[in-house]
């Protein structure tokens, strides 16, 4: 009898295969289509009229200007800015099309949207999830509209004879993805410790410069009660130990970025591919390790990711917490803040930690990672170069510094627009001078989303004593060269030609 | 016992002694229910009206199902084909297809730990919800069914359903906060009767956080199925309790050689649900752990979740779909035909 239904589920099978083979063929074909057409990369030639859609992710406004704490960031200035769009070209028509859930991420939203066909026109992202959208043609190379002047800069100023001079060189260049843009990235956000002032006071310590020294202010606040240390989300840290990655392995930089300036996708796979940049080398391994030193000092609930170390550093059960440059306008218009705060930047690693650090700073933190982009369907509606004058004019001096600083949680990427806040202003200037994070090859966002959450986990399997360094070690850096050899042959990427033997 | 087993050999014959009534009995048809032999009368009668009026007369009964039929095929079906298909494919959302045969089969089972561990976790899910889902409910409804009073057996049957009209993501909320490890109710519970040293952060720890997964929900009573079972008990011949009675039967007794074989249909259908609902898992774990911490509480229903939406892998994602397809059906077929012989 069993053999009987199989029997006939197997012919049922068979059946569905070929029907949905039949279907599902052309479907393919389309998808072959599709990247034999070239025209993404040169625009269209859309008048300035017609309907343009648009997902500012966070810019959206909130949905009320009162401040909550479920609505720490009251904003609406993409509406003024639309208006005047709008006034400019009576022709134009721009809706807001409202994000998706905080708990959907704006990959799934776009992958899913894209697939469908409703992705709106223009949206915001991230440029490390285009990295691997590149070769579906669902983006727009936006390397043509940067060279052309932004008539919505004043004459003189950077970006009005050419677009990509308004941008602050280090930060935007280091989000090309195989040498173009295809986001315009809108603004600088970083991250840094935020500690409790009062409770530093009360103990005696004083904001650290090395990381012997923040082990031994850990220690202290411990000594005295208090749990040390939390960080962003459940995952703590990986911004701050990527920073310390960047101290330890200072020396390694003219290897892994032989040209200099923003570490690109291609250089950080090549070094890998060729033993540069291995978790096998002792470098790497004391990094390791003292991560496992620091996570001492953490909550203990670090690893779940339901933990909410934020809340618990506004109520003063944890001094210091990592968290981004938006934690300053937040802690500033919060009432329930009872405790002077302050901030500092990771420290640097010297020997008194461990014989391979040599004392480099720990590179700043922060970056350009995400913006607008104009999609597929602006291209299929004729949009493009709609799509690309309405960014134009957002990112303005004038404008942009208007939007940015309405969120208050970001700081602005254009030369020219100033943060509203004074205590931002030196922190940007930081960033802008300074390579940070787009020249930090050692930073998580250097690889792509899989690779980047396995190592993720095989380190948090090393601090929780699930695996032993060695192995640890060996599988990150398996994982490391699966990657670099996949990267390297679906890009086509020529290592000897940057610079690598 | 003598008399019982006369009386259920009278009843059902000798082959289905021990059969719930009503399942293999050829019930004498209800009025207004149309008789075998007149039914084959319509049948010759229908034939001499030949084809054109058979189809005329069946036809609106096949318009009225068609909706539904067109539904199932495009919304049901088909993606579940699709899958199938796409299952032999490599293939990356907006890139075309390419043909990998059963690659992706054999690199589930050999080369993808994190699929590995997620069977061994969903294994440690489905052993304990398939109890869950039989055990306890029969030994509530054994409790309920006792109960001499209706009115209060009608109370317990309202409070057994009522918190199923609760959505399930409340439930996988709530107990999230529960386990917190800073402000959870079972930490502060354990820290008040002076087992603080067992605290514990539930769901972040990699060791444990599978097994607080699990053992979320507790009483554990689902009461769907508990009602599924009662009804089974309730539909027990009182004839035949009172002569297990009689018979001297201990309650005990009763429930293990009456109960128990004659609520096998009831038993049969709450473990068929528990298969499927434990193997699809998904939900329970997005909510309170997403996977983690480590991949320790992965499922496969979430892994396939993460390589579509979060790797593009559709064709790796839709072999996952497959094979946790494929599973359902063999442990569904193999229960109820361990469960047909269990009643030969």
């Amino acid at each position: 009898m069993l053999v009987k239904r199989f029997r006939v589920i197997g012919i049922l099978l068979a059946l569905a295969l070929l029907a949905s083979a039949c279907v599902a063929a052309p479907a393919a074909e389309t998808g072959q289509d599709m990247a034999a057409d070239e025209a993404m990369d040169s625009g269209d030639s859309g008048a300035l009229t017609g309907k343009l859609t648009l997902n500012p992710g966070s810019y959206y406004p909130s949905e009320s200007m009162e401040w909550s704490e479920t609505n720490p960031n009251p904003h609406n200035m993409i509406l003024t800015l639309i208006d005047e769009y709008q006034a400019l070209h009576p022709g134009v028509e721009i809706e807001l099309v409202q994000p998706p859930p905080g708990d959907v991420s704006s990959r799934e939203y776009i992958v899913t949207n894209m697939t469908a066909g409703t992705i709106p026109h223009v949206v915001y992202t991230l440029t490390r999830d285009q990295v691997e959208e590149i070769g579906k043609n669902w983006w727009v190379n936006l390397d043509s509209y940067l060279e052309q002047p932004n008539h919505y800069v004043e004459e003189g100023e950077p970006g009005s004879e050419r677009w990509l001079d308004l941008f602050y060189e280090v930060p935007f260049q280091a989000n090309r993805i195989l040498g173009s843009h295809y986001t315009l990235n809108y603004s600088i956000v970083t991250s840094m410790m935020f500690y409790n002032k009062d409770i530093f006071e009360e103990v005696g310590v004083e904001v650290p410069t090395t990381l012997a020294e923040l082990l031994d202010v850990f220690q202290a606040l411990q000594d005295a009660g208090y749990t040390p240390y939390g960080g962003i989300g459940s995952w703590f840290m990986y911004e701050t130990l990527g920073q310390l990655g960047g101290s330890i392995m200072a020396e390694l930089t003219p290897q892994v970025n032989p040209d200099g300036g923003p570490a690109n996708f291609e250089e950080v796979a090549c070094a890998i591919d060729r033993g540069v940049f291995r978790a096998e080398t002792p470098e790497y391994r004391e990094w390791m390790r003292l991560m496992k030193e620091v996570a001492r000092y953490r909550t203990q609930d670090w690893t779940d990711k339901n933990a909410n170390a934020i809340t618990k550093w506004l109520q003063g059960d944890i001094v210091v917490v990592e968290d981004g440059s938006w934690r300053v306008k937040q802690n500033k218009l919060n009432p329930n803040i009872e405790f002077e705060w302050g901030m500092f930047y990771a420290p640097k690693c010297t020997q008194e930690s461990s014989p391979v650090c040599t004392g480099a700073p720990a590179p700043p933190i922060g970056g350009a990672p995400g913006g607008f982009a104009i999609t597929k369907t602006a291209v299929e509606d004729g949009l493009v170069d709609l799509a690309a004058d309405f960014l134009m004019f957002l990112s303005a001096p004038q404008n942009a510094e208007r939007l940015i600083n309405d969120l208050g949680n970001v700081l602005p990427l254009q030369k020219g627009a100033t943060p509203a806040d004074p205590d931002l202003i030196g922190i940007l200037e930081n960033l802008q001078d300074h390579e940070g994070e787009a020249a930090m090859w050692t930073y998580y966002d250097k690889t792509n989303l899989e690779s980047r959450l396995e190592i993720w986990d095989l380190k948090n399997a090393y601090i929780l004593d699930q695996l032993t360094l060695d192995d640890a070690v060996a599988q990150i850096d398996e994982n490391m060269t699966l990657y670099a050899t996949d990267f390297i042959s679906d890009n086509e990427v020529d290592c000897a030609a940057l610079g690598f033997e | 016992m003598g008399l019982l087993k006369s009386w259920l050999v009278g009843r059902f014959g000798g082959v289905a002694a021990g059969q719930q009534a009503g399942q293999t009995e050829e019930r004498p048809p209800a009025a207004g229910q149309p008789q075998a032999g007149v039914l084959a009368g319509q049948g010759s009668v229908r034939a001499r009206h030949g084809l054109r009026g058979r189809v005329r007369h069946a036809l609106p009964y096949y318009a009225v199902l068609l909706p539904t039929l067109l539904g199932l095929l495009v919304f049901d079906y088909y993606p579940a084909f699709l899958a199938v298909y796409h299952s032999f494919f490599e293939w990356d959302i907006g890139l075309p297809a390419t043909w990998v045969g059963i690659d992706n089969f054999v690199r589930m089972f050999t080369q993808d730990r994190t699929f590995l561990r997620s069977l061994r976790n969903v294994g440690i899910i489905t052993v304990w919800i398939m109890f869950q889902a039989t055990v306890i409910p029969l030994v509530v409804a054994e409790l309920i069914f006792a109960v001499k009073s209706m009115r209060w057996k009608y109370w317990f049957r309202i409070g057994m359903i009522l918190p199923a009209i609760i959505p399930g993501i409340v439930v996988f909320l709530l107990w999230r906060f529960i386990y917190d490890g800073s402000v959870g109710l079972l930490n502060a519970f354990l820290t008040a009767i002076g087992l603080e040293s067992w605290t514990r952060v539930w769901l972040g720890d990699p060791r444990i956080a599978i097994w607080a997964l699990t053992f979320s929900g507790f009483p554990w009573v689902n009461g769907v199925n508990t009602l599924i079972t009662l009804a089974g008990l309730q539909n027990i011949n009182g004839e035949i309790l009172e002569s297990s009675e009689l018979d001297g039967a201990s309650r005990l007794q009763r429930i293990w050689r009456l109960d128990i074989p004659l609520v096998f249909g009831q038993i049969k259908l709450n473990l068929v649900r528990a298969i499927i609902a434990s193997i699809q898992i998904f939900e329970v774990v997005f909510v309170m752990t997403e996977g983690g911490p480590i991949k320790s509480t992965m499922v496969p229903g979430l892994w396939l979740y993460y390589n579509a939406f979060n790797y593009h892998r559709m064709g790796y994602a839709s072999a996952i779909g497959v094979f946790i397809f494929v599973t359902i059906l063999l442990l569904t077929l193999a229960s109820m035909r361990i469960f047909r012989e269990e009643r030969a």
